[in-house]
């Protein structure tokens, strides 16, 4: 190869690592959001956020089958039934074990914080065998033509429309969740609680009903978050771990409590994962991924856009 | 007390002689499929293809075994696509089912250790449906001595030798330039370590980023890694998502080989359906379609008869090659019991053993190491401009000229 070929590479590669990345991050940052609300808000650290995504992506997909639309309206549907699955969780099961429901009932802090992790572990597994049940094993998309389709930039480089989609949806939908959290009285409420529960129920909120809300719009988001798993790849009912990996450390690396951190963070490890398997093999890819989240783990714990 | 002694032995005499009319003759077989699992793909057609083997032979009243009629019984035991799976459900048909027979499929996760544990028991065990080679050599690459199993498919030296064939019949030829899509899991691996120097033989040039895990996020580097080195050939061995993956990745980028050979998910309709069509003119290994010679014995049909069968009345399913395995493995069994004249467990070995026959995935005759080698062939996905629905052809036999041609090779969407 010629000096001329060679440095038109180089400079092809760093140009696909800082676009494919900051791509990626977006649809990491819409894997992710609705794990850094309920953290931020509740303390949960609902490890079955990943099965919910994919029950996200089975109802999606599984609409389409019945009804022939376009893609994008099921969401018309699948985000409502997401909220209402998050808000009944939240309000029937996972009220009566939270950190709060704990302290109120003198339990030590360990416990408080251990009884919702177990819970949402079982909740996990119950979740996929009852997609298997349901559904079997097949793999499972939904058919659509834009994943194949990019925006070209050049010759060789390009943006996979789907994903540049993503940015946008993820970016929009940031946005709104701060608005609504900064200026609406439910948000205030969501915050406020999120601050001092036993404070702001004092004051004549709901926390109960509040913390219910925020979970509802957790599972909201990563309703979208599993149409998009759908409209990129094929899943199946034990897919949900390997999301819940990439939304922990978005999270890890955005901040705990910062919901625009996952934003951030998406992008952060979606060009850290690119840039390492353009240069140290494609194996390094998700290994670097992980060093970058231990990375940060080590030196800023709070994470690296935290409040 | 006498005439009470009498009558209790009358009465045993009875019973004995009750039981004794009772006895009939039953061979009980135990299947052993990926049902349920991450093979699942596999078999799908396993039940629908039991029934339709064995009803018939019980309602004639049984298969005639030397002069008596035996009523064949089976039961499906789910591997569950594991090897764990495997050995459990094996267990379970052999010591508490007590089948006669054991009979695995798909992958050596489901064959080898059903095959492993019919040694330890003697229970007589007949496999297809994984390379001869991965079901042969243990893990310390020496190769097992079988005494009960009985094994038939494709070798790997004929696959090595499909797959050279395949490239060098590319329409037009190709630069030597070679990519490797090897993920770092067990298939990945094999793979690389076969065909690497297969390749070089030939004296082409291989391009490969190396191994990588599987569900990489992003196949974009790898894609301009192929573009950068003017590959024209890309082969490997992906798992469905992966596949998908790569494909959206390399139309976006506007990457378009002359040849994609990738073997795993797409031997297999519904991954290829997934795809749409963007899995068009994807060639892999073709282990089995209608294009194989060879007519069952016991049924009287030829391979094509047996997927239009299946796809009538499964309306919306397309036939996989397992089918066919499950179809062979079957008449392998009645033969043997034919010939044997016994359900005798020694003499029913040695006629498993013995086996001459023509079945629907070609003739079966083991050696001494107790398999038989299948033939194969190169498939290619097109669609039917009829149906719209996808079809597998057949398009290279050079190492088996029997697997008939069904359409020429064509380069990749040209």
């Amino acid at each position: 190869m010629t000096f001329e070929e060679n440095l038109y590479w180089t400079m092809i590669d760093i140009a696909n690592a800082l676009l494919t990345g900051t791509f990626i991050g977006g649809y990491y940052a819409m894997l992710s959001i609705g794990l850094a609300l309920s953290f931020g808000v509740m303390k949960l650290v609902n490890l079955a956020h990943g099965d919910f995504l994919i029950v996200g992506a089975y109802l999606s997909a599984m609409i389409l089958t019945v009804v022939s639309v376009p893609p994008v309206l099921v969401l018309i549907i699948v985000v409502p039934i997401m909220f209402g699955i998050g808000y009944a969780l939240q309000r029937f099961l996972l009220n009566h074990v939270s950190v709060q429901a704990m302290e109120r009932r003198g339990m030590s802090a360990n416990f408080g914080l251990m009884a919702p992790i177990l819970v949402t572990f079982g909740l996990s597994i119950s979740i996929s065998h009852l997609l298997l049940a349901l559904f079997a094993s097949d793999a499972v998309s939904i058919k659509n033509n834009l994943a194949f389709s990019a925006i070209r930039l050049s010759q060789d480089l390009s943006i996979s429309l789907l994903r540049f989609l993503f940015f946008v949806v993820a970016v929009a939908l940031l946005i709104g969740l701060q608005i609504f959290l900064r200026r609406t009285v439910t948000g205030r409420a969501i915050r406020a609680a999120s601050d001092n529960p036993t404070f702001s129920s004092l004051m004549g909120i709901k926390t109960d009903h509040i913390f219910a809300v925020a979970l509802g719009i957790s599972l909201a988001i990563s309703g979208v978050a599993g149409f998009m798993i759908g409209m990129t790849r094929t899943f199946q009912p034990f897919d949900g771990p390997q999301f819940i990996l990439i939304a922990f450390g978005v999270v890890i690396i955005g901040g705990m409590n910062s919901i625009k951190g996952s934003l951030f963070g998406g992008i952060i490890l979606g060009i850290v994962q690119v840039l390492a398997g353009t240069y140290f093999g494609p194996s390094a890819q998700l290994i670097g991924g992980y060093m970058l989240v231990l990375f940060v783990l080590s030196f800023w714990r709070e994470g690296l856009f935290s409040k | 007390m006498n005439t009470l002694k009498v009558g209790a032995v009358f009465c045993a005499l009875m019973a004995a002689a009750g039981t004794a009319q009772a006895q009939e003759c039953v061979i009980k077989v135990g299947r052993v499929v990926p049902i349920t699992g991450p093979l699942l793909d596999m078999g799908r057609e396993t039940p629908w293809l039991d029934k339709n083997k064995v009803d018939p032979i019980n309602e004639a009243g049984g298969l005639q075994v030397g002069d008596q009629m035996c009523r064949i019984e089976y039961e499906i035991y789910d591997s569950k696509g594991t090897a764990t799976g495997a050995a459990e459900a094996a267990t379970r048909a052999i010591l508490e089912d007590n089948v006669d027979v054991v009979m695995a499929q798909g992958t050596p996760d489901t064959t080898n250790p059903p095959s492993d544990l019919c040694e330890r028991y003697q229970i007589p065990c007949i496999t297809s449906d994984t390379p001869i080679e991965a079901w042969l050599y243990g893990p310390d690459g020496v190769a097992k001595e079988y005494e009960y199993t009985h094994h038939f498919f494709f070798g790997v030296p004929d696959l090595v030798a499909n797959h050279v064939g395949m490239i060098q019949a590319l329409p037009g030829g190709f630069n030597g330039n070679i990519g490797y899509l090897y993920p770092n899991d067990p298939d990945g691996t094999v793979f690389a370590s076969i065909f690497d120097p297969a390749f070089e033989a030939e004296g082409w040039t291989a391009v490969d980023p190396g191994r990588f895990e599987q569900g990489l996020p992003d196949f974009s580097a790898i894609i301009n890694q192929f573009k950068r080195n003017r590959v024209e050939v890309v082969t490997g061995v992906l798992a469905p998502p992966d596949l998908q993956n790569y494909m959206q990745q390399a139309a976006q980028l506007g990457f378009k080989p002359l040849m994609y050979i990738i073997d795993k998910g797409t031997g297999y309709p519904e991954p290829m359906r997934l795809l749409g069509d963007f899995g068009i003119d994807i060639l892999s290994v073709n282990f089995w379609s209608p294009a194989f010679p060879g007519v069952s014995q016991y049924g009287n049909y030829d391979g094509q008869e047996l997927v239009d069968r299946y796809q009538e009345q499964n309306p919306g399913q397309l036939y996989s090659p397992p089918l066919a395995w499950s179809d062979a493995t079957w008449d392998v069994l009645f033969d043997a019991l034919q010939r044997a004249g016994t359900t005798e467990r020694s003499a029913l070995l040695q006629a498993i053993h013995d086996t001459d026959l023509d079945t629907v995935v070609g003739r079966i005759n083991f050696n001494d190491q107790n398999y038989s080698v299948s033939p194969l062939g190169g498939a290619q996905w097109r669609r039917d401009e009829e149906t719209g629905e996808l079809v597998k052809e057949n398009v290279f036999n050079d190492v088996y000229p029997e697997v008939a041609i069904t359409a020429p090779m064509r380069v990749f969407q040209e």
